[in-house]
């Protein structure tokens, strides 16, 4: 967005948030059901944003009809908190809501919106996660009929689904979904938890925060609420894994800046053709420099 | 008091004040058995943060007073079809509202039954064990003035995930908001 960029005020204006109240009151009411249904993807009638679907319209229109004078909101994309799509996304919210405080840092936000990762400090009661989610269905990959897929979501038919997971075990001896990987939610519906990283699901579980996804192109809003139990699909013999970051010894790779060997780690090829590994999350990055510099002075 | 009464319903129509409402009752439905304190009479307040021109709208003991209905929009329908229903919670449950479809459990009704007060733990009439998403450990709220037939129906109505209905339990001040998915025991432990 062109940082000089104003709404147009002439006729009435804006409502704070945007959106106008009808279209904050559906939002409302469906995200109420969505935790009440929890995994279920309720659809709604995702509205026109001023930008264009999947860049994060579904995320935004739930942050919209979330937020009031007294939050503060931070926007992350793929752990950044200054990638191209956080910081349009910041902008437009600080831009139609007068009085939003915005941060950088996961432990003062009171919402967060978040594409493609969770944070890796461990959110509270106070805090939301705002997913923004591109392909809600975990069932698409087997059926291709929406209304097929919602009788089986109903029926918490996931068969096919599994049968797709032992085809790929048969095949590499492993289940090769990197990232999206299906989740089942409170025992009865499996959700595509969006494109997190497989490192970020078992953090769904019995998290303290509530979670809220949602889909603008696809009209469908979904909730992981705080304290369900959220199991990625799997087999008896064949446990779930995350990311291995242990390099040919067995030794876990460190970040290039901060030395952690606990977070997700984003793999770089440098200048000369090296490969490198730096922390996902950058403000938990910078939390950990900050700390080690401290160390140092004292 | 009547002057009282009047700016607690001017307030509750205001976008703002209806965010703070919605966000109360959002913590009401992630954390099933807190109860929240509510700036006005809190059936109403809620129904005006939530219903527009869209949603339909039932009272059939007519708790509503009529001016009310047109600045809540909603469509005026019987029972069995409402999204919302609001009713007095001593009385015991006569119908069955909807409980939504397989295909579109969203369409399970929400209740907002009146009751007389809401304690924490066991000071009440009727205690209710709850656990359930949303609850860590599980905890016992007490109610006075719910006929305890709703809770039996009620469980009834949820006994088939998805199906079911969420029940918003008000009285003077505070709310509190059981999910089809909170598993509530009658005269749980104290």
């Amino acid at each position: 967005m062109n940082a000089h960029y104003e709404l147009p005020l002439e006729d009435a204006g804006y409502s704070f948030g945007f959106l106008d109240e009808y279209a904050k009151k559906e939002v409302r009411r469906c995200i109420l059901k969505a935790i009440s249904i929890p995994g279920y993807q309720t659809p709604y009638a995702s509205r026109e944003m001023p930008m264009g679907r999947g860049f994060g319209t579904g995320g935004l229109q739930l942050t919209l009809s979330l937020i009031g004078e007294d939050d503060t909101l931070k926007v992350i994309d793929q752990g950044s908190d200054d990638s191209v799509n956080a910081v349009n996304l910041r902008q437009f919210v600080q831009l139609t809501c007068p009085g939003v405080d915005v941060t950088e840092k996961t432990q003062e936000a009171t919402l967060i919106q978040s594409r493609h990762r969770i944070p890796e400090k461990m959110l509270t009661e106070e805090q939301i996660l705002v997913l923004q989610v591109p392909y809600p269905d975990a069932l698409v990959v087997v059926e291709p009929s929406e209304a097929r897929r919602k009788v089986m979501h109903g029926e918490a038919d996931y068969s096919r689904l599994l049968v797709k997971l032992y085809e790929d075990v048969v095949r590499f001896d492993e289940i090769t979904i990197s990232h999206r990987y299906p989740t089942r939610i409170n025992g009865h519906y499996v959700i595509d938890p969006s494109p997190i990283p497989r490192w970020d699901v078992p953090r769904l579980h019995q998290s303290p925060a509530l979670v809220l996804l949602g889909a603008g192109r696809e009209k469908k809003i979904y909730a992981v609420p705080p304290y369900t139990v959220a199991e990625p699909l799997v087999f008896d013999d064949i446990a779930f894994r995350v990311e291995d970051f242990r390099d040919a010894n067995g030794q876990r790779i460190a970040c290039r800046c901060c030395g952690s060997t606990v977070s997700f780690l984003d793999e770089l090829i440098d200048d000369a053709g090296n490969i490198t590994h730096q922390c996902s999350d950058s403000t938990y990055c910078e939390e950990q420099q900050e700390t080690i510099s401290a160390r140092k002075r004292a | 008091m009547k002057s009282e009464m009047t700016m607690a319903e001017a307030d509750i129509w205001h976008p703002a004040q209806q965010q703070q409402l919605f966000r109360s009752l959002l913590d009401a439905y992630s954390y099933p058995g807190r109860i929240q304190t509510c700036p006005a009479e809190p059936s109403l307040a809620l129904l005006s943060a939530l219903l527009d021109g869209q949603t339909t709208l039932s009272d059939p003991q007519d708790l509503l007073p009529e001016s009310i209905w047109p600045k809540l929009e909603a469509q005026r329908v019987p029972y069995e079809l409402a999204a919302f229903i609001l009713l007095d919670g001593s009385r015991a449950p006569q119908m069955v509202p909807n409980l939504g479809t397989l295909e579109a459990p969203e369409h399970g009704a929400t209740l907002l039954l009146r009751v007389a007060s809401l304690h924490e733990e066991s000071a009440g009439a009727l205690c209710l064990q709850l656990s359930g998403p949303g609850i860590r450990q599980s905890v016992t709220i007490s109610v006075d003035g719910l006929h305890a037939d709703w809770i039996k129906a009620r469980n009834d109505w949820v006994s088939n995930f998805p199906l079911g209905v969420e029940l918003v339990l008000c009285d003077a001040q505070c709310f509190v908001a059981l999910p089809r998915t909170t598993k509530i025991v009658l005269g749980g432990s104290a």
